[in-house]
């Protein structure tokens, strides 16, 4: 037996009569198939959600009927649904706690304040609970929005979609056609510092459209706003409206327009927006209307438009699958499986209504969850890195609520909970070995470690065979694909411009000889045609010696390759052309650069290196350093280690011309004897493997490495 | 550093009582790190002990005054008392005062133990002073110094014996004090009360003061506020005022504090109003109790009987709706048919006669399990009461509506001051400082104590047990010491008599049958050769004298058969001997069918019997393993306490919209 149908305090009750205050206005609302009864009172704004058998018996409760009589009367009318007594007291107690309901006793003063104020402390406390995000009522807009929305009714209608979803394709059309107008280069313009000034004044307009969205949407419906004010978001001020009497709407799309309302205007902001930018001349006017798509179109719908945030789509998507209080009804869910499951506690009601509901609360629950780690870490370094003392207590101590608090809870609760009391052996056994398993599987077992790094087969300068001077392939004397040694005459060149030059030039050193012959008794002529001769005789050596290019030999022993060598005879080649390679395969290196950050175990701990060319990455090889840069350098031997080449190497684009990456790497060459050499320039992912470790030593080394490159410390 | 009463208006207008208020959240966590702080500092000797010197030099110059004298004396002190309350000097002055006083018309003076537990009383402690250390003349320090500084004082003991005793015996100190006494005992009228709780020091029973104050509470219904009151003085409803009884909660000091605030707080007290005539509830409980009959145990529910409870399995509640089908209107929703047949099964497996209740003279009357007495006129709830009488063939009485209803838990917390005093409250300190936020002060003792302990032992069965009991009886009886046999139940009482009656050993017999006879059963038990069979009855604060000749037998033997479910009990009944320095002994004989062993004990004991261990260690091991369960049975039950306590004031923050606090 867990209830009683009788309660011991039902004698100080039994003879009330109460009944609902006329403030209190009750909506029939459809959840999921199920009735409800939604309670609103109209003048704290708060809503209470009553099933059909609780809504009898507030029926019932009309100041002439003592609570014994309603009961009896609920017993007979429910049957089996028929409520326990304590129930009614919860029940009369909670509306009470509402103050929706009045009694035949005279109010207690006292209680009245003392129930105030724990209200304010209550909501005292809230703000304490979520530092991250504070709230700071400032007034009453309703007034000014009954004022003014006759002027809006218009725009919530179907004249007003039609017109959104014009002005929103229209927007995206010129999006699309303008797409590398508006994304060049866009980090630099958007972090600029003028165009943070700007952004900073057009962001408050923007939301401010975007909470007038939401108020005039209540509005439009028949509902009131009674409270606008300013969150401080992250520390940033950001407005809200109260649109909370949007829960009494019966027709659940209007619910959801309402929470949608502010990223419709926002979208419909940016679109117009889009219009103006594709219009305007560069300039500010411009400049504005790119601030504005970028915080209505972008910020807004990141943001706002996430779920699992318990921002805008978080009510949509909780009016839309019709589960009210989705999230915390999610985690009592969650809460539910594992004490039904993990530690199996009989008697458990679920917070899921029905299967369907279960799904969607579970789901959302843990996909909530993890988002909310991600984010609150990134949002933790974010202020911790700002405000290093103020930002990293904030950071902790929002961690601690939303992440680590619920789960402390749950493990602390069989302790007090007397329902999961029968069962604490099973509970701290279950959550015992569970914790141990994790703390074992972070401290002890050693998990596989390895370094991931991408290298080049790289070539080294000398391996390519250039043409010093341009002209035709007369012939060729090596086969390409024959291994040749150093000093290996390669092929000949036809030049005959060069070989006319160097005729010419003979000539005129005879011209020049005779000349100066002819010329012995004016000394000064004289002075001068030596002068002449020796210049045109150091003319005729140079291109003598470029004549001797006409030979091409190689510089190195290796393999030679020629790509398209049939072609070659009789080719012209311009001066410097790359013919081939002759490439010392056996000696070819791999490049790799390695981060800073693992340098430290690749060079101490490594244990195997295994490599996978990007051609071929099914088979892998063996493959062992040779070389290693003692210093870090930015200097990068191949493009396609880039990010533009494909690779995953952050190039730095303050560079200029020359290759450099951003962050500083350490070079080593890596002999692969195994692998066939085919191709070189191509991209090979290396894998460093390391002693086995426990995790947990890993997570402490990147959480030091933050901490030193972030803070300082 | 020292909490002392305060002079608070007395008037049944004014009624001054402790608001209660939720403490959370911040509050409770800054309370506790106080209190970490500040327990360890009150409850420390050295704090009350720096007094005693400056109260002996005191004394020396009160002693050679003469009556007058001292008279005069006495009524300054109380001038600057009720001036100024009690600072330093004046308590010096009151407490020697008290001493000399004490010293002559009852012929004692206070001990410094005495006056230490005084101190330590009067400064909102409990005050833990082994049994037979003449707590009753401890009281007279605070109570006539709190009453001379115009604070009214209840004096709370356990049952009227005590309160009666101890009053006639004090009262010759409060006399000379120049303060009034009252006491409140069962069966007073009214009127009387109300006179008796305007003197100055009251003594009265836990209960008798309960149920006055629940009195008091239902006349005050939704007038709760001291304004309210005055509003009806200003009305002229003077008739009103006149049935008021109390003057508010300014200072009690209960005796047998972990009694009275821990162990009996668990039972709410309940006024009931008229009897509601009701045939058609009679024949239902009738038609609960036949179906409750018509079940089986294991098929149909499961009994847990260490926990008191009993549960169905789902056979039983298809069972259970299939024969409440259609039986008449108000077998009507499952929960209610469950929930009758339920009340009827608990009736039928959980309450047994002569250990829960006795039946006399074709009425039911319950057994307080924790003091061994009848609770007269107290009655079950919800139909319980008349299930059992259905049960026992007992004429059936008529349901009674509650009324007003508060356990000790909450009434005492209500007193702007308290103290206590007991011999037992080592094993609950924690919880008398978490409750009422009480620290316990250890008094030592004046004399050391030459209690001997005898031996343990733990039996197979219960038949081994009584032969053994039998025998130790049958060997200390012919030496002439007189016996003490402690027994859990009334039953367990009556089988040990008949087989002594059939061993012809000339004993008495003091249970909830024989409470009348109990001062005179008590005043023999001292008596070389006399045998005692008695429940916990003969627990606190009975004092056994002995006869001269018995002290060079060895003093009073007692011999435990049984261990109650907390071990205060057990040492309140050990303390029955040897009490202030004079020769006694115990001994303890248990065994494996003992109740607050579960199966899990058992089986784990008899597995210890088996092994090949010397038997002393056997022994040891044994009674370890009997206290281990006993430990654990009080930590169930204080647990259970503290929810219960929980869920007292969320019940009482749930009602705050109804009239009465109560």
């Amino acid at each position: 037996m867990s209830a009683s149908l009788f309660s011991t305090s039902w004698y100080r009750v039994a003879e009330l009569t109460v009944r609902l205050r006329k403030h209190a206005v009750i909506h029939r609302h459809i959840y999921r198939g199920k009735v409800w009864y939604v309670l609103q009172d109209h003048v704290t704004g708060q809503f209470q959600r009553f099933t059909p058998e609780a809504y009898q018996i507030i029926g019932l409760m009309d100041g002439r009927l003592t609570l014994q009589e309603i009961w009896d009367l609920a017993c007979i009318r429910l049957g089996d649904g028929m409520p326990t007594q304590d129930e009614i007291i919860q029940l009369v107690a909670q509306l009470n706690k509402a103050n929706v309901i009045q009694s035949d006793i005279l109010p207690d003063i006292e209680e009245l304040q003392t129930r105030r104020r724990e209200d304010q402390n209550k909501k005292l406390l809230q703000q304490l609970k979520s530092p991250l995000s504070i709230r700071i009522p400032l007034l009453d807009p309703e007034p000014f929005l009954a004022a003014t929305m006759k002027y809006l009714r218009p725009i919530y209608s179907w004249f007003g979609l039609v017109l959104w979803l014009v002005v929103i394709s229209l927007g995206l059309t010129l999006a699309v056609i303008n797409w590398d107008g508006l994304t060049e280069n866009v980090s630099d313009r958007i972090l600029a510092l003028e165009n943070l000034l700007l952004i900073a004044l057009v962001y408050p307009f923007v939301k401010i459209v975007h909470e007038l969205g939401h108020a005039y949407a209540v509005k439009r419906w028949g509902g009131e706003v009674h409270e606008v004010g300013i969150m401080l978001l992250v520390m940033f001020p950001v407005p809200y409206v109260d649109a909370s009497a949007a829960s009494s709407f019966r027709n659940k799309y209007q619910r959801m327009l309402v929470g949608a309302a502010g990223i419709l205007m926002e979208v419909f902001l940016a679109a117009l927006a889009m219009i103006v930018w594709s219009l305007a001349e560069p300039g500010i006017v411009r400049s504005v209307a790119f601030n504005t798509m970028l915080i209505g179109g972008f910020s807004t719908v990141l943001f706002n438009g996430n779920p699992l945030l318990r921002f805008d789509a978080y009510y949509v998507l909780a009016d839309f699958i019709e589960i009210p209080n989705l999230g915390a009804k999610g985690n009592a869910q969650v809460a539910y499986l594992a004490k039904h499951y993990l530690f199996s506690v009989p008697n458990l009601t679920p917070a899921a209504n029905s299967r369907g509901e279960a799904i969607w609360l579970t789901g959302y629950s843990i996909a909530a969850y993890i988002y909310r780690l991600i984010v609150m870490v990134a949002i933790a370094l974010f202020v911790a890195s700002q405000y290093f003392i103020i930002g990293s207590l904030l950071a902790i101590w929002s961690i601690w609520l939303t992440l680590l608090m619920p789960i402390v809870k749950t493990v602390t609760k069989p302790i007090t909970d007397p329902q999961l009391r029968s069962r604490r052996m099973r509970i701290f056994i279950v959550s015992g070995a569970l914790f141990v398993l994790i703390m074992a599987c972070l401290f002890i077992v050693p998990a596989p470690y390895k370094t991931k790094a991408e290298g080049v087969l790289w070539v080294p300068q000398q391996a390519y065979v250039r043409t010093e001077i341009a002209g035709f392939v007369s012939s060729v004397e090596a086969q390409s694909g024959s291994f040749i040694e150093e000093g290996t005459l390669l092929l000949t060149l036809n030049a005959p411009d060069l070989a006319a030059r160097v005729s010419v030039l003979e000539s005129q050193v005879n011209e020049a000889k005779i000349r100066l012959a002819s010329s012995l008794r004016d000394r000064a002529a004289s002075e001068i045609l030596r002068e002449e001769l020796q210049f045109i005789e150091r003319e005729y050596q140079r291109a003598k010696e470029r004549l001797l290019g006409v030979n091409v030999y190689s510089s190195l022993a290796g393999e030679l390759i020629v790509p398209g060598s049939s072609r070659l005879l009789g080719k012209y080649l311009t001066r410097g052309e790359m013919i081939g390679y002759v490439i010392d395969y056996k000696n070819l290196p791999v490049t790799v650069l390695v981060p800073e950050d693992n340098i430290d175990l690749v060079r101490s701990q490594t244990r195997t290196i295994e490599l996978r060319f990007v051609a071929t990455p099914e088979q892998s090889y063996a493959g062992e350093i040779i070389r290693l840069m003692p210093a870090s350098t930015q200097d990068m031997p191949s493009s396609i280690l880039g990010v533009d080449g494909g690779g995953q190497i952050a190039t730095d684009p303050q560079a200029g011309e020359r290759l450099k990456s951003f962050r500083g790497h350490f070079r080593m060459d890596l002999s692969v004897p195994d692998a066939p050499k085919n191709r070189f320039d191509e991209r090979v992912y290396v894998l460093f493997e390391h002693d086995p470790e426990p995790i947990i030593y890993r997570w402490y080394r990147a959480v030091r490495r933050v901490f030193l490159r972030q803070f300082d410390v | 550093m020292y909490k002392r009463p305060l002079c608070l208006p007395d008037s049944v207008i004014e009624r001054p009582q402790k608001h209660l208020h939720k403490v959370s959240g911040l509050e409770r966590w800054s309370r506790k790190i106080a209190s970490l702080c500040s327990r360890p500092i009150r409850s420390s000797l050295s704090l009350y002990r720096r007094f005693l010197n400056p109260i002996r030099k005191e004394g020396e110059t009160l002693y050679p005054l003469s009556d007058t004298e001292l008279y005069k004396y006495r009524q300054e002190l109380q001038q600057a008392l009720r001036k100024g309350g009690v600072s330093d000097p004046l308590l010096v002055k009151s407490f020697a005062l008290i001493r000399e006083v004490s010293g002559r018309t009852l012929g004692m003076r206070h001990f410094d133990s005495q006056l230490l537990g005084g101190l330590a009383m009067f400064h909102g402690n409990i005050a833990e002073m082994q049994t037979g250390e003449g707590k009753t003349l401890t009281a007279t320090l605070s109570a006539a110094t709190a009453a001379m500084a115009g604070i009214p004082v209840h004096v709370v003991t356990v049952n009227d014996y005590l309160t009666a005793r101890d009053a006639e015996e004090m009262a010759p100190v409060y006399e000379a004090l120049g303060l009034s006494l009252g006491v409140i005992v069962h069966g007073l009228s009214p009127q009387e009360r109300r006179d008796i709780y305007a003197k100055d020091v009251v003594y009265c029973t836990n209960k008798e003061l309960v149920f006055d104050y629940l009195k008091d509470s239902i006349l005050l219904a939704g007038k709760d506020h001291q304004l309210h009151r005055h509003s009806e003085r200003l009305k002229g409803n003077q008739e009103m005022l006149d049935q008021l009884m109390l003057r508010g909660l300014h200072f009690a000091i209960v005796d047998e504090a972990d009694s009275v605030l821990l162990d009996e707080a668990r039972t709410p007290l309940i006024i009931s109003g008229p009897e509601i005539d009701q045939e058609d509830q009679l024949l239902v409980y009738q038609q609960a109790m036949s179906i409750a009959r018509g079940l089986e145990k294991i098929t149909h529910y499961k009994v847990i009987a260490r926990e008191h409870r009993l549960e169905y399995t789902d056979e039983g509640e298809q069972e259970v709706l299939e024969r409440t089908d259609g039986l008449g209107p108000f077998w009507v929703g499952r929960v209610r048919c469950l929930e009758l047949v339920h009340q009827a099964l608990t009736a039928l497996h959980l309450f047994d006669r002569d250990k829960h209740y006795l039946v006399d003279d074709g009425k039911i009357m319950i057994v307080d399990e924790h003091t061994g007495r009848v609770m007269a006129d107290r009655t079950w709830e919800r139909g319980l009461h008349q299930l059992i009488e259905i049960k026992e063939d007992c004429e059936l009485s008529k349901p009674r509506e509650t009324l007003a209803k508060i356990s000790f838990q909450n009434f005492f917390r209500f007193y702007h001051h308290l103290g206590g005093m007991t011999g037992t409250a080592k094993e609950v300190v924690q919880e008398l400082w978490s409750v009422y936020a009480l620290p316990v002060v250890f008094i030592p003792t004046n004399k050391p104590s030459a209690r001997k302990r005898l031996g343990r032992w733990v039996l197979k069965s219960e038949d081994q047990k009584w032969k053994k009991v039998l025998q130790r009886i049958t060997k200390l009886h012919g030496e002439g010491r007189p016996i003490l046999v402690g027994t859990h139940s009334v039953a367990a009482s009556e089988l040990l008599s008949e087989k002594l009656s059939s061993a012809n050993i000339q004993h008495q017999l003091l249970n909830a049958k024989q409470d009348e006879q109990e001062a005179e059963i008590v005043s023999q038990a001292g008596v070389s050769g006399a045998v005692t069979i008695a429940t916990n009855m003969a627990g606190r604060g009975t004092d056994i004298k002995l006869q001269d000749d018995v002290e060079a037998a060895g003093g009073l033997h007692v011999i435990l058969t049984e261990l109650h479910e907390a071990s205060r009990i057990d040492r309140q009944l050990e303390g029955r001997s040897a009490r202030q320095g004079d020769q006694g002994s115990f001994e303890v004989i248990l065994s494996l069918d003992d109740t607050i062993l579960t199966q899990t004990y058992v089986n784990w004991m008899r597995v210890i019997l088996r092994l090949p261990l010397p038997s002393f260690v056997i022994r040891a091991l044994m009674f370890t393993l009997m206290r281990r369960a006993q430990k654990q049975l009080e930590a169930e039950h204080a647990r259970i306490r503290a929810e219960l306590l929980k869920a007292d004031e969320r019940q009482r923050e749930v009602l705050s919209f109804t009239s009465s606090k109560i």
